[in-house]
């Protein structure tokens, strides 16, 4: 009797551990990749994951012949969330709703009656050679242009979503641009004003500008040029060689940028892939062509992961290859090297690191570009022929919504997200500046300093300066009275010792 | 030597700091120097060092560290001293210079002082000045500098009877003096490990063979 209680007991238990485990699995997050951020030190530690996988569509899903192969740009229309992949590949644009139905492709177009480059062309057709980039916005009259990158063609098409050709942007003729240099845009977008902006890899002078109608406008938003041994050399030959001597020497030149996307405010955001720039590897442009995030405080910020290994002879150095922003303005960075997406307030304040290298879902093999589209990140893979979607978790709301009011100067508002975040991550960066701010708008000084300690100098700069001045307001009173009776009493003190001493004087005369 | 002083040990240092040119020369005269003052004005140097390190307001502080280690900042002050006095000896005294060993480590200590006074205040006021305000805290500390760098040379000067460039040319090979003790020490240290591990590979074969 006692035996089979006993094992009753046992089988009880166990079923109960097991029943634990389970509920447990079920509960924590089951991503292949671990999120993490990054301290006051630089150094990282473990947080909560603000994203996880919500779907990933390969090109069979999207049940289209040939599926998708070695795809290069993905492109979120967000007027009607449709979604644009270049289908390099097979030569092709991809059209899809951001439910990936209603799959349609665009592979050969017409040379429409709108087109002026070339009246002979109009009625004939034509076909995409290898296109690497598309954007699409929409004309004065509210139609919709796509812009085709079309690499192996040399230029980038412009059309109407029926196909039909308007606007071709070739190798300008100009002086300006090198006749020797080729013309194959990779990637391409277009401002409010209709000024095509061409990224093309073989020019480190910026973006190539076209007018709407087609003309050359030059140059736009060159990386600046890295300060090397060589540069250095130069700086000081210039006093010493001629002229022709210094024509031998090679020209430092700036890395090219190789990507790049566009805000709804026109700011142009560039991201530079190459692993040996150090400078500008994100630029966010004003329309002058100015970099916003050039030298903030001390140094210019690092983007991507902050420390680079170099393991058996290859350099895990971050390697930014896809930019994309939010209606919010926070930016989104893929790094090619490590599959990962860094999320940054547009403030460039780091907030989320998710994804990675691999063969599950949600981690890539050779991720080539990123966007986003109501809260959603929609990452291509060009080797897996795939789209990544991923969503926001509930901790990624609450960290979306505070930031939100953070970043509209609602501070106060934005406590009771802010102490909810800590509440189920007391690691979160973001949220002791975020709760620093607040308890500064709500002038409790004392404790906004306790939170931006070892989290943001300026911060703990602007709070110690009003808790300064409260301080002082709080005891001037007890200042006054302090410095009063300290004068009072070194006045009385040094009559009283004047006089003893002339005594000591006198006596010692009267010896 | 304008007047007679007679000034208790602890007192002196306080003396040279407000008669620059001519407190070394008394001291010599008087031969106040007092090696217990010296080596608690060393201990303090330690100390300031950490100090800084540790209660620099957050505002101003870039030296501070995740975890806290004491070697480095023994390193850099009281090793430091120590291999500036073995320099300037060790070279003072094959060019003519008169001090002796003390007597260098006693000159050298005092004229720390303003630069620890520099460092106290400092340390002091970055915990109530904003960034705006980082003037006043780099005028303090170049003053502090400044004025134990002056009063070093004055020091070197009376202790050794040297002219002015002389004393400048004996503290600039000094600190290649130190540079080169520092290398040997390195390399003394790092041969001597290597007779270490020469010897324990022996041991260890032993115990194999033994075994």
């Amino acid at each position: 009797m006692i035996k089979k209680r006993v094992k009753i007991l046992i089988s009880a238990f166990t079923a109960a551990v097991i029943a634990a485990g389970t509920v447990a699995a079920l509960v924590s997050a089951d991503e292949p990749y671990v999120a993490y951020d990054y301290d006051w030190w630089a150094e990282t530690y473990p947080v909560q994951n603000g994203y996880i996988v919500d779907r990933v569509v390969t090109g069979a899903d999207l049940k289209i012949a040939d599926g998708l192969k070695n795809p290069s740009d993905l492109f979120v229309y967000d007027k009607t969330g449709e979604i644009y992949i270049a289908d390099t590949g097979n030569s092709r644009l991809v059209i899809c709703d951001s439910d990936f139905q209603n799959v349609r492709e665009m592979k050969t177009f017409r040379y429409g009656e709108d087109f002026r480059l070339d009246e002979q062309k109009i009625g004939n057709y034509t076909s995409l050679n290898k296109p690497q980039g598309v954007f699409v916005t929409e004309d004065r009259n509210g139609e919709t242009l796509i812009y085709i990158a079309d690499h192996d063609n040399e230029r980038v098409l412009a059309c109407y979503a029926d196909g039909d050709v308007w606007m071709e942007y070739t190798r300008p003729a100009s002086n300006l641009y090198d006749q020797n240099v080729t013309f194959n845009p990779k990637k391409v977008i277009v401002d409010n004003a209709g000024n095509v902006y061409i990224c093309i890899k073989s020019i480190t002078r910026g973006a190539v500008v076209f007018s709407e109608n087609g003309s050359f406008n030059g140059y736009y938003g060159a990386n600046r040029v890295e300060k090397t041994f060589n540069t250095m050399l130069n700086y000081f030959l210039k006093f010493i060689l001629t002229r022709e001597q210094m024509e031998q020497r090679t020209r430092p030149v700036p890395v090219e940028f190789s990507n790049f996307a566009i805000d709804d405010d026109n700011f142009i955001y560039t991201v530079t892939e190459a692993k040996s720039a150090d400078l500008d590897v994100l630029k966010k442009l004003d329309p002058a062509g100015r970099n916003v995030f050039a030298k903030q405080g001390y140094d210019d910020m690092i983007w991507g992961d902050f420390n680079s290994p170099y393991v058996h002879g290859k350099s895990y150095k971050s390697s930014i290859v896809g930019v994309a922003v939010d209606k919010k303005g926070d930016i989104f960075l893929l790094d090619a090297t490590s599959g990962k997406i860094f999320q940054y307030s547009y403030e460039g304040e780091l907030m989320f690191i998710f994804g990675g290298i691999g063969e599950q879902k949600g981690l890539f093999k050779t991720p080539n570009a990123i966007e986003t589209y109501n809260d959603k990140v929609y990452i291509l893979d060009g080797v897996k022929n795939s789209i990544t979607v991923y969503k926001l978790t509930e901790f990624g709301m609450l960290v979306n919504e505070a930031m939100g009011l953070f970043n509209r100067g609602l501070y106060a508002e934005s406590r009771e997200p802010w102490e909810e975040i800590l509440r189920r991550d007391a690691n979160y960066y973001m949220a002791y500046i975020g709760m620093g701010n607040a308890l500064l708008s709500l002038g409790e000084f004392k404790e906004s300093l306790d939170y931006f300690h070892m989290h943001s100098r300026g911060g703990y700069n602007r709070a110690f300066k009003d808790f300064r001045i409260d301080f002082i307001r709080k005891n001037f009173n007890n200042f006054l009275a302090a410095i009063l009776i300290v004068v009072v009493v070194l006045t009385v003190l040094s009559k009283f010792l004047k006089r003893r001493k002339r005594k000591k004087a006198k006596l010692a005369a009267a010896r | 030597m304008v007047y007679d002083i007679n000034l208790p040990a602890w007192k002196w240092p306080f003396y040279i700091i407000r008669h620059p040119i001519e407190g070394y020369e008394d001291l010599r005269w008087k031969k106040g120097y007092n090696m217990k003052v010296a080596l608690v004005i060393v201990l303090l140097f330690f100390l300031t060092a950490v100090a800084e390190s540790q209660m620099t307001g957050f505002i101003f502080n870039r030296l501070q560290t995740k975890y806290f280690f004491v070697v480095p900042y023994v390193s850099s002050t009281i090793v430091l001293f120590f291999t500036w006095v073995v320099a300037n000896w060790s070279l003072c005294t094959l060019f003519n210079g008169e001090g002796t060993m003390r007597n260098i480590c006693c000159v050298s200590a005092y004229a720390l002082v303003p630069y620890l006074f520099s460092v106290v205040i400092n340390t002091v006021a970055s915990n109530v000045l904003l960034q705006t305000e980082e003037g006043f805290l780099s005028f303090i500390s170049v003053v502090g500098i400044g004025w134990s760098f002056a009063l070093m040379v004055s020091g070197m000067k009376a202790v050794h009877q040297y002219s002015v460039p002389k004393t400048l040319i004996a503290m600039f090979f000094t600190l290649a003096a130190m540079v080169v003790i520092v290398f040997l020490a390195v390399l003394l240290v790092v041969l001597f490990q290597q007779v270490f591990v020469f010897f324990y590979t022996i041991y260890t074969e032993i115990l194999y063979r033994v075994s």
